[in-house]
């Protein structure tokens, strides 16, 4: 396959996975006050996205490709909610453990991440379409 | 290049056929080279044209990512420019030649 396309194909597979990065900063900025149900129960774990390289023999480069979404295993901060359903028996609701400027963080580098790879798209296109001008007079 | 080209134009004007019968005629004739490209490059178009219809329909049913359609599409769209580049210059070629004084 000619690199130009190579190319696309490669920067449309980051594309999807920046997509998949922002879907989920999306599900822990909407998850971030979804408590448990039971009293002491665990709320929402924020999940984490682990991309890797996937080589592509077709094209003879590495893809992106998401490898897993995991969790972050770090500690629930406690808060003092004896109203709360969620409440354990000293009156404490463990909170999820999503921190939003992390999360807005995220989404931000997703973005750009994200643009960088359209662009690249639009230049490998205009490449092509440069060199086959190239046959025009 | 120059001799494919030649090859077609010669073909053309021994028949007196249009363009498309003396690149069919020229297929038997000529080897491997020039025509062959050219019947590569039209495949792969038509392909790629194919591919990317697939992708929108797939995408219409929420089977594929918008990423994956544009993908295909621009692809579809580079390979035709590149499939009606070369048959403008192919054209314009065999255009210079019939316009030679005899």
């Amino acid at each position: 396959m000619d690199p130009i396309s190579a190319a696309m194909k490669i920067a449309s597979s980051g594309l999807e996975a920046q997509s998949l990065r922002v879907r989920m900063v999306s599900e822990n900025i909407a998850n971030a006050s979804s408590f448990g149900a039971a009293p002491g129960a665990d709320p929402y774990r924020r999940k984490t996205i682990v991309f890797q390289p996937d080589f592509n023999r077709a094209l003879g480069a590495d893809l992106v490709t998401v490898k897993k979404i995991g969790v972050d295993p770090g500690e629930f901060t406690l808060s003092y909610d004896p109203a709360h359903p969620a409440a354990n028996a000293d009156g404490y609701v463990k909170v999820p453990n999503v921190n939003p400027l992390i999360e807005m963080t995220d989404m931000r580098e997703a973005t750009r991440s994200y643009d960088a790879n359209l662009n690249l798209i639009e230049q490998a296109r205009g490449m092509a379409s440069a060199t086959l001008a190239l046959l025009e007079r | 290049m120059i001799e494919a080209v030649a090859n077609v134009a010669a073909s053309g004007s021994t028949t007196g056929v249009n363009m498309t019968s003396a690149l069919v005629e020229t297929k038997e004739v000529a080897g491997p080279g020039f025509l062959e490209a050219l019947k590569g490059t039209a495949m792969d178009s038509i392909q790629a044209v194919n591919q990317s219809e697939t992708m929108a329909s797939a995408a219409m049913h929420g089977q594929a990512s918008l990423q994956e359609v544009v993908q295909a599409t621009v692809k579809a769209e580079v390979a035709v420019e590149t499939a009606i580049s070369i048959r403008n210059k192919m054209i314009e070629s065999y255009q210079e030649i019939m316009r030679m004084p005899i």
